[in-house]
């Protein structure tokens, strides 16, 4: 593997030559060879800028990489790009643009930054170039020169070199016979006006923020990296980009100090675009604000002013900014298609016909995710709540077709309906056995008969029963499909009011969760967590190891006897991730009572409000970043005037 | 804080790829991050670290979020340490993802791209017991010019190969990261599972070729 240290011309620019012109003007030599060879032959490299030069170990620019890059991928907009490659698209590189090309390298290594882009200062009227840090007057007068925006004034390259070299050769000269550490000292006649500032009358002309002789002669050494300032006189050096990132719409406050990697003396900070970026500069906190407006990479035009006893400098720098979009602004919400054979409504929910019965009140609401919404798919999650009126008995069933199963939007729904539809017929034709089940559980406190006798057929054979009608369903399917390809899981239970409370038997397969809630705040879940391995892995119902043995079926039926309940909650992983994150916050009761309570304030729940459901619904579009499934929730609200007597026990 | 997505960019930064192949490398990492930022999914998942390698392994960016990333300054010189590299990205997962545990669902599996010009100048043996003792998600091997694919080949089976190393090819490696990534986003989100192979992320662009 190749080890020879080459550098990009930028990296050696910041890192070797500091802002040092004799080392520019050295490394940059052989460029000059190069391309008045090329001018010689009447030929131009046309893409001339700093990232195509490459330095060497020797400090010296690698010709032959240089070379290879001519003509090629040329960026008109680029900040070395000439102003007339700018104005016409058409045009074809000139030896004038090439000159340009490498006078704006020059600056850049000089300054560290690149010289205002052409067609910028055109549209600011400004023809004047403001050098950030302070090279030598010649080198400064020839950058000028060539950087101004006419073409027919700019020098041939022989003649920017016979200029640049001269004032190198001149200090090579001088720091021979002097200093050997003083890299950037400078004969006096050397010194000159590097701006358009005012001079001051009748003074040996003094550069404005250039070393002046006596900074020269008081400092011996300089380190390589300084611009000899004059004691005391300001300059300043900003940062390339914003410290922080920004979001749209999102207030920031950034101290005006964060801007400035260096900063000395007395300056004054005007942002040009602020409006347009929808940025502030807040003067009395020194800060500045806003909410950004656009998102993307931004950049943020700055002036800054030094104020100078001799007069007032004033230059352009950009800083990068970079502002996030708003989240919520790239969600989109594509209806599904409507025409298709399994379409279903984007969102549901219950309505108060349905909701009423005189011992509580069963509540459901399902919301299309965002992923979904986004790219125009069904809503995969499916409900039911039904009131098995003769027995008193309230059946709420919850299911989620699988994200990866085509037709899962179909498996949810006959999932749901053939659950209760068989569940309602089992409890007809098994009343006294119901009963007694339930008498035991409530006078012995045992729960097994209602558990083993009836929660174990009847919801083990509901199961099996929806399991059988989605293999139907896919059977006559056109084209031909597959049970997996309606996987769905499904959370059912049943509820019963007594005069010696609620019985709940619950069932579940798959991710998501049943639980209740007491009054007391205390809670109990009524599901195993059926997660699998992995995280992110569950079990559905159309696989065939769910219920291969009566084990497996009993371990997932849950009975309780509660004699203060507030709720029973039935949930799909839309609600179960964001809110219960994992199985153990769904038997915590301080997860259960954050999420009761911010449930409770945002929806009214009394049975006064007609609209409760449909706030429910509203309430399912809760933020949660990384959670955008399919949500939906049933609640049974017990009626807290409700008599016990109006039931049978 | 939602399950993140760690995704790990590991650039080979040795001598050999500078001039046009880095600075290519640093306009693609820019665009990636400016893409991810435009996929609803990636912006509230992935976050994202970059571990450069020349003559020794350094953490450029730690794991980041994607709004606070802040391109981090690359420069090409030295020799290629893998090993150190691979021991590197594995300290950071150690270090930086949090475990799944009774009361905390953790992050995801992370993803962790590998990019290469030549072949490792240590002893790369050793950075790999040590990589694999950390679980992953999609690995995959990109290797540039001399990159050495056999090397890559054993550290995962999912190995490409840019057919040149120039502009025009890092930038199309760089967008099929940025794809890939943002389909590994939307696989956690919408399916809850990791993408654990080639087989699972988009197909590579004509630029690319599958190492098999």
């Amino acid at each position: 593997m190749n080890t020879t240290t080459q550098r990009t011309f930028d990296d050696w620019a910041k890192a070797v030559a500091h802002c040092d012109e004799k080392k520019v003007l050295d490394a940059i030599r052989p460029v000059f060879d190069m391309l008045e060879q090329l001018h010689g032959e009447k030929k131009t490299h046309g893409n001339i800028q700093p990232k195509n030069l490459h330095v060497r170990g020797d400090d010296k620019i690698d010709i032959t990489s240089f070379e290879n890059c001519k003509n090629e991928n040329i960026d008109r907009n680029s900040d070395y790009a000439p102003p007339e490659a700018q104005h016409d698209p058409t045009s074809l590189p000139t030896a004038a643009g090439d000159v340009y090309g490498l006078a704006a390298v020059i600056y850049y290594a000089i300054c560290e930054e690149p010289p205002i882009c052409a067609s910028r200062r055109t549209e600011k009227q400004s023809e004047k170039l403001q050098l950030g840090v302070k090279p030598r007057a010649a080198i400064a007068e020839a950058l000028e020169k060539v950087l101004s925006l006419k073409c027919e004034d700019r020098p041939t390259m022989v003649a920017l070199r016979e200029l640049l070299e001269a004032t190198n050769s001149r200090v090579v000269d001088e720091s021979a016979t002097t200093d050997k550490h003083a890299s950037i000292k400078m004969p006096e006649a050397n010194i000159g006006q590097v701006q358009s500032g005012p001079k001051e009358s009748g003074a040996v002309a003094q550069p404005a923020v250039t070393s002046s002789c006596s900074a020269a002669t008081t400092t011996p050494t300089l380190p390589a990296r300084t611009p000899a300032p004059m004691p005391g006189s300001p300059s300043f050096r900003l940062v390339e980009r914003l410290p922080v990132n920004l979001t749209v719409g999102k207030s920031f406050e950034i101290k005006i100090s964060d801007l400035f990697k260096e900063k000395r003396g007395s300056l004054k900070l005007e942002f040009l675009n602020a409006d347009e970026l929808g940025f502030q500069h807040e003067r009395e906190k020194d800060a500045l604000i806003g909410k950004p407006k656009l998102a993307g990479e931004q950049k943020l035009n700055v002036e800054v002013t030094l104020a100078e006893t001799d007069g007032r400098r004033i230059f352009e720098r950009t800083i990068g900014v970079t502002v996030n979009p708003d989240p919520d602004s790239l969600w989109k919400n594509l209806p599904s298609n409507q025409s298709d054979p399994y379409w279903k409504p984007d969102s549901d929910h219950t309505k108060p016909d349905d909701e009423f019965t005189p011992v509580a009140r069963m509540l459901a609401a399902s919301q299309r995710g965002r992923s979904h919404a986004h790219e125009g798919l069904f809503r995969d999650d499916d409900f039911l709540v039904r009131f098995h009126r003769a027995t008193g008995w309230h059946l709420l069933v919850v299911a989620d077709g699988a994200g990866a199963a085509k037709y899962s939007r179909c498996g949810s729904q006959i999932a749901c309906k053939q659950s209760l539809d068989f569940i309602e017929q089992w409890i007809d034709g098994n009343q006294a056995l119901l009963e007694t089940a339930v008498r035991s559980l409530i006078e012995n406190a045992d729960g097994t008969m209602l558990k083993e006798k009836v929660a174990y057929p009847c919801f083990g054979k509901a199961a099996y029963e929806a399991q059988k009608a989605i293999a139907a369903e896919a059977g006559v399917h056109v084209p031909k499909a597959v049970m997996k390809d309606y996987a769905t899981t499904l959370l059912l239970a049943v509820a019963k009011h007594t005069q010696s409370g609620w019985i709940i038997a619950a069932f579940s397969i798959g991710d998501g969760g049943i639980g209740l809630m007491r009054n007391d705040g205390q809670v109990k879940t009524l599901c195993t967590p059926d997660c699998g391995e992995f995280a992110g892995q569950t079990v559905f119902l159309t696989a065939s190891n769910v219920m291969r043995t009566t084990e497996q079926i009993l371990n997932r039926i849950h009975i309780a006897h509660e004699t203060d309940l507030k709720t029973l909650v039935l949930m799909t992983d839309g609600v179960t991730d964001p809110k219960f994150p994992t199985e153990a916050s769904l038997s915590a009761p301080e997860v259960w009572k954050e999420f009761w309570t911010e449930l409770n304030t945002t929806v009214d729940l009394s049975s006064d409000n007609k609209e409760a459901s449909t706030d429910l619904l509203k309430w399912l579009s809760f933020r949660s970043p990384g959670n955008h499934d399919d949500r939906t929730i049933v609640l049974l609200l017990p009626n807290p005037n409700s008599n016990p007597e109006n039931t049978a026990p | 804080m939602s399950r993140r997505l760690p995704v790990y960019l590991v650039l080979d930064t040795s001598g050999s790829m500078s001039g046009e192949p880095i600075e290519q490398v640093k306009n693609g990492v820019q665009m990636l991050v400016a893409a991810l930022r435009q996929d609803p999914y990636a912006l509230e998942t992935a976050w994202l670290s970059v571990i450069t390698f020349s003559s020794s392994a350094d953490v450029a960016v730690p794991l980041t979020e994607l709004t606070a990333f802040q391109p981090p300054n690359i420069s090409a010189a030295g020799a290629t340490a893998m090993g150190d590299a691979l021991t590197k990205v594995a300290e950071c997962v150690s270090k930086d993802l949090v475990k799944t545990t009774a009361t905390v669902k953790g992050d995801w599996k992370p993803m962790v791209f590998i990019m290469t010009d030549g072949g490792p100048t240590d002893d790369w043996q050793t950075g790999l017991a040590r990589f694999k003792q950390e679980k992953w998600g999609v690995i995959v091997g990109c290797c540039v010019d001399n990159g050495d694919e056999t090397v890559l080949k054993q550290i995962t089976e999912s190995v490409v190969r840019l057919n040149t190393s120039d502009s025009a090819s890092i930038k199309a490696f760089f967008k099929w990261m940025s794809a890939s990534i943002s389909q590994g986003s939307k696989s956690v989100e919408e399916a809850g599972k990791e993408v654990q192979g080639l087989s699972e992320l988009p197909p590579p662009p004509p630029e690319i070729s599958v190492v098999t």
